[in-house]
């Protein structure tokens, strides 16, 4: 049976939207959750519509959610495959976080790439030798891949 | 028709021990099926290559096929429920197959979408016919043409009976020889005729789905044999575990047109690599061998060649009942005599003992001319080889029973019957053999027997190797001290049996590694399905585990689903099915196929693999004199129903009314489903009614006794703080680097904010979202229900605060002060409910009656034990209270107390979390459940922790049920669930929600 953890938090999700993200679990499966991330108006994902999807493995809370970006992203902290590179989604995992408060903090890297820590290292370097173009290629992958 | 003379001619129509001249062979053929037939010599060169004749074929041909195959990829088949013959059955382009093989690798990856469907069979349809014209043209060549050219092309080719031999030697078996109705997949004339040889190929092999078979005739594919035959024969025939040749039986007419029939008979060779009789050079190669066994054994289970009952339906799992585990006399008296064990074994025990120690040899005696009895001889096909039903595996000559892959087994008799016991019999009987020298010159040290079990139970086991056996040295792994390298050889040197948890097996698989990393001699797996779930970490950590042998003790091995079996297959290196491939394919997939006829067999081969590991005993068996297995008390079960006073009754439907408006308003919403905690709130309010309207109300309490615990609470509070000196602390809820002399202001606050009233239980626990139960606090003030915290902590002594991530420990963790949960003074203004009055008259007249009668009172809510100890006190019952606040040190104190005759506490107040699981209440035989359960699984538990071996009284179970109320209503949904569990009603997930929302109304009705 689904704990009643998950099913208090997807209530919530329902009930109170967090702005520019929605979260609607899958019908078959309760745990697996499609996930929409509107782009930081900000920064250069802005415009965009990022889909990804999320899934509640059985150990969570305990364990971190897995979650990965659907559609394709130029990100120094997300890969090829939309893995994302995020401290509370591996070692830094608490159980006081939510579903709610992981998008949040992906939100929040979306307008704070940290090319210091990369997972995409073919983008980290281009942000840190010339942050424009690299700025400038996620607006075009946006455009493309996220309208 | 056909095929039944074919196949009682077969072998002589094909004796290839004897080789007939071929005359004969065409005029048996010709005599036996009373049909004009092709002559002896178009016979005779039946089996003969045919391709120059072909060749020359093909160019004629072309481009009817070649018109087809520009649509055949719109008709994959998603499964063998869908005839071929419906779709034009054309399938043979490239396109069409890769299209397959994507999907087959979306299937077993993601579940959750559905495999794309078939196109519509009418476009299909429409799309055969546009083929027919370009069909009709082709047919220039008269195939009475082709057959007539025939007979002296063959004589050219090499005669039949010589490359029969040459498979022979080329290391193939002859297995049989089969009638196969295949359909044509080409148009056009001249593509095969009546004698015509037949030779089945595969040219795709996948082991999840069906691939094709089809029938290469004059050198090109022209057909198929049916799906549900070919997916057991493609993957043999594509790693040419098997070839099948032969000639086709009738003539198929002039010209071929789509979707006509073949009828062809075809001989069917093994490779002796196929029956294992030689090591493959790696695993995988292994693996792939046993997937290839149990593919054969399906083929010749799904054509019907091999007879043998065993693969038809299972075989029945038990004790008494089974022939592969029946025991000879000798083996029975194996448990007679255990040296070292203190107890008297029942009769079914030994049995269990003696049919361990027997497993643990690997199934026989240490006699290693013993065959394995596993092992059906199959004599009806024309090579006698012999299979084993419970792994799917072939082999030429007989196994002997020293070929037993795994050692150990599930003992899975039913809860009460002692698995424990049996357990340390056979620790006792079959110690761990002095170290080989090798072990000795490598300085490896083995281990003896190794007992993971829960924590709760912990101690019990430890106990337990101490009463009843003398000598075994038993050894705590657990706590930090284990942490010290010093600990672990002084463990292994000085123990024969080491007892550790779960959680520390998890924790010690990342770290230190003791665990995983020493050689067992036995690993015992106790409450086995913790590792169901085969990926959790306890579960990975639990397969790394070495021994020489691995059992499983489990009253319930399957709980959910079929799945829950494999963790356990896994664990104990079971092969193959402790493969996962293996175990999919062959079991998952057919389990899931969602046909109820796969289903069927997917539990057939569950049987199968469950028959000779496991070893199950439930109360009800008898044995073989026709006696109960184990004979226990009567117990006498009444249902109490209870007429509430009319105050109480006013009570109870005020806030039925106002619950049921709150329902029927999500029900007209149709948001019952997506409000389910509340509706379940709704529900605990109206059950915790009927116990005593008191529990209904509860907010924080001013009263004395309470201030005086805070005080105290605030002082170790503080103190805490103090002793946690130098560890990360908080300040104002921020992280920071805390002076450890001084108290911090959040503190001194928090201490404050708890002596105006503050109350940790009104709270949201930042883990599960709930209020607090048993709320707890750690060093750095923040705090949590006791349960959730105690997760965080896994088996480790540290961890990380969920809100602040401060490290923490689990020493520190106090309890918070708890207001009493009522809101009114209870003692105050005491009131009884019509359940408490009950309860007490009860309780008194077992006082009376009986002479050192010993009573348990379930409850599910803490609460409500809380407000008994007012009237119990009151009337001067004492009584003793075991509940999760608890601690698992403390347990065995309350319960020796409780079992002490000569003391006065014949009342013990449990709560179902609390007692659920391992408790021997045996010294009571009077059990009262106060409130009724959603599971009836829970309440058979907790009667079974009374009514079960060492009870040597009639034990009276009374269940309280409100007259008129929801917990009536709660008995019919129990009913329900039994019914569910029973298996009489199968339900989808659909369905399922469909019925919870029923049960929910049904409950407010």
């Amino acid at each position: 049976m689904l704990p009643k953890r998950i099913i208090k938090e997807t209530e919530k999700l329902e009930a109170e939207p967090v702005p520019g993200i929605s979260a609607v679990p899958h019908d078959s499966n309760p745990r697996y959750f499609n996930v929409i991330i509107q782009g930081p108006e900000e920064s250069p994902y802005g415009g965009g519509t990022f889909k990804l999807e999320l899934f509640l493995p059985e150990n969570y809370p305990m364990g971190p959610p897995k979650i990965r970006f659907l559609t394709r992203i130029y990100h120094p902290n997300i890969d090829r495959l939309g893995r994302i590179c995020l401290d509370i989604l591996k070692d830094k995992w608490s159980p006081a976080l939510q579903i709610r408060t992981v998008l949040l903090s992906i939100q929040v890297l979306l307008s704070s790439p940290n090319p210091d820590d990369p997972l995409n290292n073919e983008a980290a370097e281009l942000w840190l030798k010339n942050e424009a173009t690299a700025l400038q290629t996620a607006m075009d992958w946006t455009q493309l891949y996220a309208r | 028709m056909l095929s039944d003379v074919a196949t009682d001619s077969k072998r002589r129509v094909y004796a290839p021990e004897k080789p007939k001249p071929e005359r004969e062979l065409g005029s048996e053929y010709h005599d036996e099926f009373g049909v004009a037939g092709p002559s002896k010599d178009e016979l005779a060169a039946a089996f003969g290559v045919q391709a120059e004749l072909a060749n020359e074929l093909d160019d004629e041909t072309e481009a009817s096929t070649t018109q087809e195959q520009e649509f055949s990829g719109d008709n994959r088949p998603s499964g063998t429920d869908v005839k071929p013959e419906k779709l034009g059955g054309n399938m043979t382009n490239p396109e069409g197959r890769s299209a397959e093989k994507e999907e087959q690798v979306f299937c077993t990856n993601d579940a959750l979408h559905p495999s794309p469907r078939l196109t519509d069979p009418e476009e299909v349809g429409e799309k055969r016919s546009l083929a027919h014209p370009a069909g009709t043209e082709q047919t220039t060549k008269s195939p009475r043409v082709a057959s007539g050219e025939a007979p002296s092309k063959r004589e050219k080719s090499p005669d039949n009976t010589s490359q029969l031999d040459q498979l022979e030697r080329k290391g193939y078996k002859p297995i049989a020889s089969h009638l196969f109705e295949g359909f044509s997949t080409s148009t056009g004339g001249n593509l095969a005729a009546q004698g015509d040889h037949v030779v089945l190929r595969s040219d795709t092999v996948n082991h999840m789905t069906p691939s094709r078979v089809r029938l290469r005739i004059r050198g090109r594919d022209v057909g198929r044999i049916p799906l549900d035959q070919a997916s057991h024969l493609s993957p043999l025939l594509y790693h040419n575990y098997i070839l099948a040749e032969g000639f086709v039986l009738e003539d198929p007419g002039p010209r071929l047109r789509l979707n006509s029939s073949i009828i062809v008979y075809v001989k069917v060779w093994a490779k002796t690599e196929l029956f294992g009789d030689q090591p493959l050079r790696t695993d995988a190669e292994e693996h792939d061998r046993s997937l290839l066994q149990a593919s054969f054994l399906n083929l010749a289970r799904s054509l019907d060649w091999i007879k043998h009952p065993e693969l038809k339906q299972g075989i029945k799992v038990g004790f008494y009942m089974e022939e592969a585990i029946k025991l000879t006399d000798a083996q029975k008296k194996l448990a007679d005599s255990i040296p070292g064990l203190n107890c008297s074994l029942r009769e079914y025990q030994k049995h269990g003992v003696s049919w361990m120690i027997l497993r643990e040899a690997g199934l026989g005696d240490t006699n290693v001319d013993t065959y394995n009895p596993l092992w059906k001889e199959v004599t009806s096909l024309e090579t006698l080889f012999y299979f084993n039903p419970s792994t799917l595996s072939v082999s030429l000559t007989r196994p002997k029973i020293s070929g037993e892959s795994c050692k150990g087994g599930i003992l899975a008799d039913e809860m009460g019957l002692g698995k424990t016991v049996q357990a340390i019999g056979v620790i006792l009987a079959n110690p761990p053999p002095p170290p080989s020298e090798s072990e000795q010159a490598a300085g490896m040290k083995r281990g003896g027997t190794l007992v993971v079990c829960p924590t709760t139970i912990l101690s019990q086991w430890q106990e337990e190797i101490a009463t009843h056996s003398d000598g075994l040295r038993v050894a705590q792994f657990y706590g930090v001290k284990r942490l010290s390298q010093n600990a672990e050889v002084l463990t292994l040197e000085e123990s024969d049996v080491v007892v550790t948890t779960y959680g520390i097996l998890a924790s010690d698989s990342t770290g230190h590694k003791f665990l995983t990393r020493t050689k067992w001699h036995r690993v015992i797996l106790d409450e086995a399905h913790c590792i169901k779930s085969g990926k959790t970490k306890t579960a990975r950590a639990a397969f790394e585990l070495e021994a020489r042998s691995y059992w499983c003790l489990t009253g319930t091995p399957v709980q959910n689903q079929p799945n829950d079996l494999y963790s356990l297959l896994r664990f104990m290196k079971s092969s193959p099915w402790g493969n996962q491939r293996f175990w999919h394919r062959e079991v998952m997939s057919k389990h899931n196929s969602g046909s109820p006829e796969e289903i069927q067999n997917a539990r057939v081969i569950i049987r199968h693999v469950l028959a000779p590991l496991m070893l199950r005993r439930t109360k009800h068996d008898r044995t073989p004199d026709g006696r109960r297995l184990l004979e226990l008390p009567e117990r006498i079960t009444e249902i109490c129903s209870i007429v509430q006073e009319p105050a109480e009754r006013d009570f109870y439907n005020a806030l039925y009314s106002r619950s049921r408006t709150s329902f029927d308003t999500y029900v007209a919403q149709g948001k019952v489903l997506s409000n389910m905690v509340s509706v379940l709130t709704l529900l605990l309010r109206l059950r915790q009614c009927c116990d005593h309207p008191f529990l209904f109300l509860s907010a924080p309490s001013s009263d004395v006794d309470m201030m005086k615990n805070l005080s105290r609470f605030a002082k170790r509070f503080v103190d805490s703080s103090a002793s946690a000196r130098g560890v990360g602390g908080v300040e104002d809820g921020r992280p920071n680097q805390v002076d450890g002399s001084q108290p911090s202001a959040y503190k001194e606050n928090m201490v404050k904010e708890f002596k105006d009233g503050k109350r940790m239980e009104n709270e949201e626990c930042p883990i599960c979202l709930d209020m607090m139960e048993d709320a707890v606090i750690a060093t750095c003030g923040h705090g949590a229900c006791r349960d959730c915290l105690s997760h965080c902590f896994g088996s480790s002594d540290t961890a990380f605060c969920p809100v602040c991530r401060a490290p923490i420990q689990q020493q520190q963790v106090l309890t918070a002060p708890r207001s009493s949960r009522f809101s009114i003074d209870i003692k105050e203004k005491w009131q009884p409910s019509s359940k408490v009055s009950r309860l007490l008259a009860d309780l008194k007249s077992i006082r009376e009656n009986s002479s050192g009668d010993k009573a348990v009172v379930f409850s599910q809510w803490t609460s409500m034990l809380d407000l008994l100890e007012v009237p119990l006190t009151e009337e001067g019952i004492s009584f003793l209270r075991l509940d999760g606040a608890v601690p698992p040190q403390k347990r065995p104190i309350i319960l020796k107390e409780f079992a002490l005759n000569s003391g006065d506490s014949n009342v013990l107040l449990v709560s179902t979390k609390a007692g659920g699981v391992g408790l021997n209440l045996t010294m009571a035989n009077h059990v009262i459940i106060l409130d009724p359960w959603w599971n009836p699984a829970v309440e058979e538990q907790a009667i079974g922790r009374v009514h079960r071996i060492g009870q040597d009284k009639k034990v009276y179970v009374k269940r309280y049920i409100v007259k008129d109320s929801v917990e009536e209503r709660l008995l019919d949904v129990q009913r329900m669930k039994q019914e569910l569990v029973d298996g009489v009603v199968e339900q989808t997930p659909a369905e399922a929600r469909e019925a919870r929302l029923e049960e929910i109304k049904l409950l407010f009705s």
